[in-house]
């Protein structure tokens, strides 16, 4: 029962480093066109705005990974807790 | 549960299944554990994770506690020598149970032909082999306290990493004055990497390469590579002491910050390597030594005099085809094992004195 416990707290934390980490990536990935378009005097407006929906896009799925990920964890816990408290 | 199928055939029941499947899969949770502990130790213990190991002392599987009572119930016939078999990297004391059945190990056979009592070491190996060193220093002066009869000799058995960390006990022992390390008379090294692994030289030599490019995909593996435990980090020069990493970076590329520490005064050193191929001159040992430890490392032969170790070359023996895993459980290494604790006890000290002459 603790190992579970255990098991559950390091998947949650590699969950929600591996998801800050991949949103890290993923958001420096991104922004490298942008940074080339904004220079652009035409497109330049566009892509600012382009560049804030999809920031707040990337923000958005991964806090939702995040929030999901807590949720799942605390659900286990309580699972857990609850299964123990049967058994004895 | 064997039943008799309508062939007549014996066939296993369902419960029976039920239970195999059961063994296998706490078998392999107990195996995840292990690998988890060895990658990510550190990191656990930190945390104060449940599924970290504490070092203990285990017998049969079960762990002891270190008390006159429960020594004399776990162990009846306990004698006045004691045995005590240290496990490597991401491993625990089910890696010296021989494959065809749980029970014999070289800990078992040298209790039925010598009279050893057999003690088997578990401990956290992500943790910083000097950290495992001290603690195991305190486990063994613990051992000594509780054991029921005056203990007159203790031999170590130590495979990979736990060559380090027997040396580090040793050596924190000695400096601690502690009464166990002078009924230490002999220790066995089997494929201890005493000069590195070079497996850990390599992922350090990726990693730096993978953060030292301008990607933010290339950091991220960089950055996931160096998660590896402090324990891992220390196989990379064979550290063993608090100062060999206390204040360094421990990423830094190829950086020895090692102190030389002398062997255990007053007891015999031995060791045994593998080999992949027959011949030990085929460029595969040459360049892999066991699969894991190249033999220069193993046996203390180091590039740099001042990192030498001074093992006797009559205490060295090399197994053609033995593999860095199967050093545990070979018969033909308990032989030799066997064959040094029957050699007179007044040589080893000699020996010894001798090598560091």
């Amino acid at each position: 029962m603790r190992k579970l416990l255990g098991l559950v707290e390091l998947i949650q934390t590699v969950v929600d480093k591996g998801t800050a980490s991949i949103e890290e990536v993923h958001t420096s990935i991104a922004n490298g066109p942008f940074t080339i378009l904004n220079k652009i005097g035409v497109v330049a407006p566009v892509s600012r705005c382009v560049q804030e929906v999809q920031k707040r896009t990337i923000v958005s799925v991964y806090g939702i990974i995040r929030a999901v990920n807590q949720g799942a964890g605390a659900m286990a816990k309580t699972l857990l807790q609850v299964r123990d408290k049967i058994r004895d | 549960m064997l039943v008799q199928n309508e062939t007549g055939k014996n066939d296993i029941s369902w419960p029976g299944r039920l239970d195999q499947v059961s063994t296998a899969i706490k078998r392999t949770a107990k195996t995840g554990v292990c690998i988890l502990n060895g990658i990510i130790g550190d990191y656990l213990h930190d945390q104060q994770n449940e599924l970290a190991y504490s070092m203990q002392l285990y017998f049969q599987n079960e762990p002891l506690d270190l008390t006159p009572e429960c020594l004399n119930i776990s162990h009846p016939n306990i004698t006045s020598k004691a045995c005590i078999l240290v496990h490597g990297l991401a491993c625990d004391e089910t890696i010296w149970n021989y494959a065809d059945d749980g029970e014999t190990t070289y800990g078992s056979l040298l209790q039925r032909d010598l009279g050893y009592t057999p003690f088997y070491l578990r401990y956290n190996t992500g943790r910083h082999v000097s950290e495992n060193g001290k603690l195991f220093s305190t486990v063994l002066s613990d051992l000594l306290r509780a054991y029921p009869k005056p203990l007159e000799e203790i031999i170590l058995i130590a495979h990979s990493m736990g060559g380090l960390v027997t040396r580090s006990a040793c050596d924190y022992g000695t400096e601690d004055q502690t009464d166990w390390v002078n009924k230490v008379r002999r220790v066995f090294f089997l494929g201890a990497p005493h000069l590195g692994a070079p497996l850990e030289k390599f992922v350090n030599v990726v990693s730096w390469i993978l953060k030292a490019v301008p990607r933010p995909y290339t950091k991220l593996s960089g950055d996931i590579l160096d998660l590896r435990s402090s324990g891992i980090k220390d196989l990379r020069f064979g550290y063993l002491r608090d100062e060999d990493w206390i204040r360094q970076d421990p990423d830094a590329l190829l950086k020895n910050n090692k102190k030389t520490i002398p062997l255990l005064a007053g007891a015999s050193h031995y060791v045994i390597t593998g080999t992949l191929t027959k011949d030990p001159r085929h460029p595969v040992t040459q360049w892999f030594g066991d699969g894991l430890v190249r033999q220069p490392s193993a046996t203390g032969q180091s590039s740099q005099d001042r990192h030498d170790i001074p093992f006797i070359p009559g205490h060295h023996r090399e197994f053609p085809q033995v593999g860095h895993l199967k050093l545990t459980r070979s018969p033909g290494v308990y032989q030799q094992i066997k064959s040094w604790c029957q050699e007179a006890s007044s040589s080893g000290s000699s020996h010894y004195q001798k090598a560091n002459l």
